[in-house]
């Protein structure tokens, strides 16, 4: 007897055929559900005034419900063999050969035997499986909701461009790439400032998470925007000196700006040759004394004050000294306070410290007498340190301050290092 | 080519009238009919009227259009008894006209555009002053009052109505408050000579009563004086004073804006400062109901251009929401170190002077050789144009060979400054004191200060200040001549620990600080106010570009004159100016109005004229509250020509119809 997996396996394959047909068309259909309900979505996201992004998110509902159709469809599917059988007759026009051939094969032939007439129709039915050929599904995938739901699905699109419209921030009124990238750098370098304190790195951590600017965000936003957010965070922010580094670092946009404008505007002069054309015709040459341009680093420095975070010391003297006289001024009131004497706080004057000490005194000399020799140095690195917390102290006004900070990076030889915007 | 009546070219409708006509007269159309057509007709003639009577309607109707149109041609009115009226108009054109009461209050968020609401206050009172001439009568006259801060006359007299009306649709709100206590003598002495006058006043509601107690003067005669109120209360927050200033010894311009809340709650308005289209600060201002808050900006001076201060808000008075001011470009003084010995450019720029100028941006400095400076001093104009300070480092020019600028002599002597050198004080001579008051001394500390070896001088004149002292001789000093100042340093830096210290910077940054003091230029002033322009020696002419692109003028420099004046300063925004022989207009002054006065809009109070008592209550209240609809008593009186001459075309269309298609005939 000839096999018979050739009339099960074309019903099976069949079926399997239909039944993803069928999961198919049912989730196409399902799209146009899909697409109401991401229009349904996107109006009600308008109205309860979420952002664009999120009314985005109603195009999952897409998706969503072609899922949703493909499974309803295929638990609809299911069908017995029989009656696959009955419908591929049909449509291959065979005449219930396969379905006959089917039905006496699952009759048991062992208990009874086969009648002849079964085993003809089986035969028949071999034959008719053999020679048939599936070809292309019949039914066609695609229905007229998938295309109302494509429809609706546009519209989906246009709606949400009409309800929230792309933002053009003209360029004027943009934060300059630049601004943007500086900020940024200048966010994340805050905690790996030399100087600053654990307790002060906690709160630089908390300033951070409390600002939380992305670059994305700040593609899209007025510079005019970036500064009300800044001060409004800043308000709601509470720290030690969160309040005056949020004021700096929302100065900062356009201070960067200004910045980079004087930069190029200096570098420009500086080139320019220092010439003089008598009335006489002859020319006088002298040299142009380049200014200093300004960089990034002055608005750097002006949020490393506002988080109230100091300059680094650079003195080995200057420390030691005053860790001695801090030392001993606390010996000398823990003495005071044994014998019942008052203990009164002593302040240590560090430039009186500097000018009595014998060390320094013989740099000192020694730099008057030769500027660039190593006791030049710690002189300068000294007097450094003393301009720098004379500076902290907030008494010179921020113009001057900048003068005198040139001062210092061109004394200590530092501008080659320095980046500019 | 303009029109006197603009109105009149409604009557083009009657060409319409003319069309109809023309269709009722085209030929009539051929019907065939039956045969027995024509005897119903014959039968129904009968019925007809007679050819006598219907000729004798169409006569009647006839001589009803001739009647219309000769009473429309006679131009017949209403007439007061005693003939013609001078209609004295008061109308308010102050800032704050330019209210659109209805605009609701909100803040703008990044780009939004402010959207105003309902008409302006403007709007409202030049239609009623329209809605007064459409019904003037032949023989009336009008006289329109306007008041700002300036009275001006918008006609006089005038009894045409479609030039009355050209005017009044000419008006503008003005940049100013509205000065109505002139504008109401004015429109008493205009009242004197008139028989028969009316005063009305059409005003927005923010004029104080007291401002109208001159109207009290006008004749019994005059009657009630009719007030016309077209404003309410209205939501606004405007800045209302807008100044910038550098501060003081610093690189910074401090700008103050002080914003007038005039709404019944507190709010919290977003303030913005931008520099040429630029934003530079931002805040959000919190003021109280009906009050005044003044923010402080801080910004780097390191730019000239437009400072403009914006609140993002959107109420009724969209133009008091920002505010202007001119920040000229800083100046950066011209400044040479002289030596005596050459330098090459690494050596010059790393001299430790050098240095000091080099951190300075507000110097541009360079360096020359004694012996080069002395070639430029040969050309008196180069040494006067070219250097602005001079600082002559141990070594100092003769007398002759001066610049006529600021000097700073470091180490050396001059004949500006007469001190005698009696010798070396060389044994660590120790500051005794300094002045801590001179613009010189300030933020230094010169107690640790250094001094290896300094000056012995002797000094006699009292036109120099000692600023700093050693104990037996004057170490530093100061002078100050008509149009320079000199300083005098009796000691070299570089003998000294003053090189390392902050103390050298600051002092040479504080001299380049006091030569720059001076009169601060005039940046901004208020709409009409004359502006005083600074000009150059060499200048002939100068140019002044108004804003807006508008035509540029140009004014004739007199020889000799230090300043001109320019007065067409009436329309807000930046002017600048240059000299001729300037390419590009660098300079300039902003035009900026603002008023707390004109950006309240909170009042709108009733006007009362009258006598005042001794308590200050007004008895007889002459002022009588109009109202818009009740402005005018008889609206059809100057027009009735028209409603004559409309039923004459309606009579001749209906004559036309009725007798050529012979409906009823």
């Amino acid at each position: 007897m000839a096999p018979l997996n050739p009339i099960t396996d074309l019903v099976a394959r069949f079926r399997r055929r239909l039944t993803i047909a069928e999961a198919v068309r049912a989730g196409f259909s399902a799209l146009f559900w899909g697409s109401i309900a991401a229009l349904v979505l996107i109006l009600a996201a308008k109205i309860g005034g979420l952002s664009k992004g999120t009314a985005a998110l109603s195009f999952y509902a897409i998706p969503a419900a072609f899922l949703a159709g493909l499974f309803i469809g295929w638990k609809r599917s299911s069908r017995s063999i029989y009656s696959a059988a009955k419908l591929l007759d049909k449509q291959l026009g065979l005449h219930d050969r396969l379905t006959n051939a089917l039905y006496f094969l699952t009759q048991s032939a062992s208990s009874s035997g086969r009648s002849p007439l079964a085993e003809l129709a089986i035969q028949d039915g071999l034959v008719a499986a053999r020679g048939a050929k599936l070809g292309r599904d019949g039914k066609p995938l695609w229905t007229q909701r998938a295309t109302r739901g494509l429809f609706i699905t546009g519209a989906c699109v246009g709606c949400l461009r009409l309800l929230y419209p792309t933002r053009i921030v003209p360029a004027e009124q943009a934060v300059a790439r630049e601004t943007q990238t500086e900020m940024l750098s200048m966010l994340q370098g805050l905690q790996d400032l030399p100087g600053v304190s654990a307790e002060q790195k906690d709160d630089i951590k908390k300033m951070l998470e409390a600002m939380n600017i992305s670059e994305a965000e700040m593609k899209k936003m007025t510079s005019a925007d970036l500064m009300r957010k800044i001060s409004e965070k800043g308000i709601n922010y509470k720290g030690g000196n969160g309040a005056a580094a949020f004021e700096a670092m929302k100065n900062a946009v356009a201070d960067l700006d200004q910045i980079r404008q004087q930069h190029d505007e200096f570098e420009r002069k500086n080139k320019e040759a220092y010439q003089f054309v008598l009335a006489n015709g002859q020319k006088v040459t002298g040299v142009r004394i380049a200014t200093q341009v300004p960089t990034e680093q002055i608005v750097r420095d002006r949020v490393q004050k506002a988080m109230g975070v100091k300059a680094a010391v650079e003195s080995d003297e200057l420390e030691q000294l005053q860790r001695q006289t801090e030392l001993s001024a606390a010996n000398a009131n823990a003495a005071r306070g044994k014998i019942g004497l008052k203990t009164n706080a002593v302040s240590i004057d560090a430039s009186a410290l500097l000018v009595t000490d014998e060390k320094y005194q013989k740099d000192r000399d020694a730099a008057i007498d030769d500027p660039k020799s190593d006791a030049a140095l710690r002189v300068k690195r000294a007097q450094q340190d003393l301009l720098n917390r004379e500076l902290e102290k907030g008494d010179i006004p921020a113009g001057q301050v900048d003068k005198l900070k040139n001062w210092m990076r061109l004394e200590s030889g530092r501008t080659k290092d320095e980046g500019h915007p | 080519m303009s029109l006197m009546f603009p109105a009149g070219l409604w009557l083009l409708c009657v060409a319409a009238g003319i069309a109809v006509i023309y269709f009722l007269r085209m030929p009539r159309r051929r019907v065939l009919v039956a045969d027995l057509a024509p005897w119903l007709q014959v039968a129904r003639a009968g019925k007809r009227m007679s050819s006598e009577r219907r000729t004798m309607i169409s006569l009647a109707f006839q001589l009803a259009i001739v009647l219309t149109l000769l009473f429309a041609f006679a131009r017949p009115f209403f007439a007061g008894p005693d003939g013609g009226r001078l209609e004295l108009v008061l109308v308010n054109l102050s800032a704050s006209t330019r209210a659109r009461d209805d605009t609701p209050l909100k803040v703008l968020e990044g780009l939004e555009k402010s959207a105003p609401a309902g008409p302006s206050r403007l709007d409202i009172e030049k239609g009623a002053l329209q809605t007064m001439i459409r019904a003037l009568n032949p023989g009336d006259r009008m006289t329109v009052i306007g008041v700002g801060a300036r009275t001006t006359i918008i006609s006089s007299g005038e009894s045409e109505p479609a030039v009355l009306d050209r005017d009044v649709s000419l008006l503008e709100a003005r940049n100013e408050t509205a000065a109505f206590a002139s504008a109401c003598q004015l429109a008493v002495e205009l009242a004197k000579n008139e028989k028969n006058v009316r005063v009305t006043v059409i005003d927005d509601g923010s004029t104080d009563s007291a401002d109208f107690t001159a109207l009290n003067n006008l004749p019994d005669a005059a009657g009630k004086i009719r007030c016309v109120k077209v404003g309410k209360s209205a939501e606004n927050v405007g800045i209302v004073g807008f100044k910038s200033r550098k501060k003081f010894n610093s690189d910074e311009i401090e700008t103050a804006v002080s914003i007038f809340n005039s709404t019944r709650q507190p709010l919290k308005v977003p303030v913005e400062l931008y520099l040429d289209g630029k934003v530079q600060r931002a805040t959000i201002a919190q003021i109280g109901a009906g009050g005044t808050e003044v923010v402080n900006f801080s910004i780097d001076y390191r730019r000239g251009g437009t400072l403009k201060a914006r609140l993002a808000v959107q109420d009724a008075i969209q133009e008091d929401n920002e505010a202007i001011d001119f920040l000229p470009a800083p100046h950066r003084m011209k400044v040479a170190l002289v030596t005596r010995e050459p330098m090459d450019e690494k050596a010059a720029n790393d001299y430790y002077l050098a240095r000091v100028l080099r951190s300075d941006t507000g110097v541009e400095g360079g360096f020359l050789a004694a012996a080069d400076y002395q070639k430029i001093s040969q050309d008196k104009r180069a040494l006067a144009s070219q250097f602005e300070a001079v600082v002559f480092d141990n070594w100092a020019p003769s007398a002759g060979e001066l610049p006529p600028c600021h000097a700073l002599f470091v180490n050396a002597e001059t004949s500006e400054i007469p001190v005698v050198v009696k010798g070396v004080l060389g044994d660590k001579p120790l500051i005794r004191k300094w002045d801590e008051g001179h613009p010189l001394m300030n933020y230094l500390n010169l107690r640790d200060v250094f001094l290896r070896r300094a000056k012995d001088l002797q000094f006699n004149d009292r036109t120099t200040d000692v600023v700093a002292e050693l104990v037996s001789s004057p170490l530093i000093l100061a002078r100050e001549l008509e149009r320079h100042k000199l300083v005098y340093l009796g000691f070299n830096p570089s003998d000294s620990d003053i090189q390392f210290k902050k103390e050298l910077p600051l002092f040479v940054l504080n001299a380049f600080e006091w030569f720059k003091r001076g009169v601060e230029p005039v940046t901004q002033i208020a709409p009409g106010e004359a502006m005083s322009i600074p000009v150059d020696s060499s200048w002939k002419s100068v140019t002044v570009q108004l804003p807006d692109n508008g035509t540029p003028q140009t004014l004739d420099v007199p020889p000799g004159a230090e300043n001109i004046m320019f007065f067409d300063t009436f329309r807000p925004g930046i002017y600048r100016y240059k000299g001729d022989a300037e390419t590009t207009a660098t300079r300039g002054f902003a035009v900026n109005f603002g008023s707390g006065r004109a950006s309240n809009l909170s009042a709108a109070d009733a006007i009362r004229i009258g006598t005042v008592d001794e308590r200050g209550a007004i008895l007889n209240n002459r002022a009588d509250a109009t109202s818009l609809n009740t402005l005018v008593e008889h609206h059809a009186s100057a027009s009735l020509w028209a409603y004559f001459a409309a039923l004459a075309c309606a009579l001749m269309v209906a004559e036309n119809y009725l007798f050529h298609r012979r409906i009823f005939f």
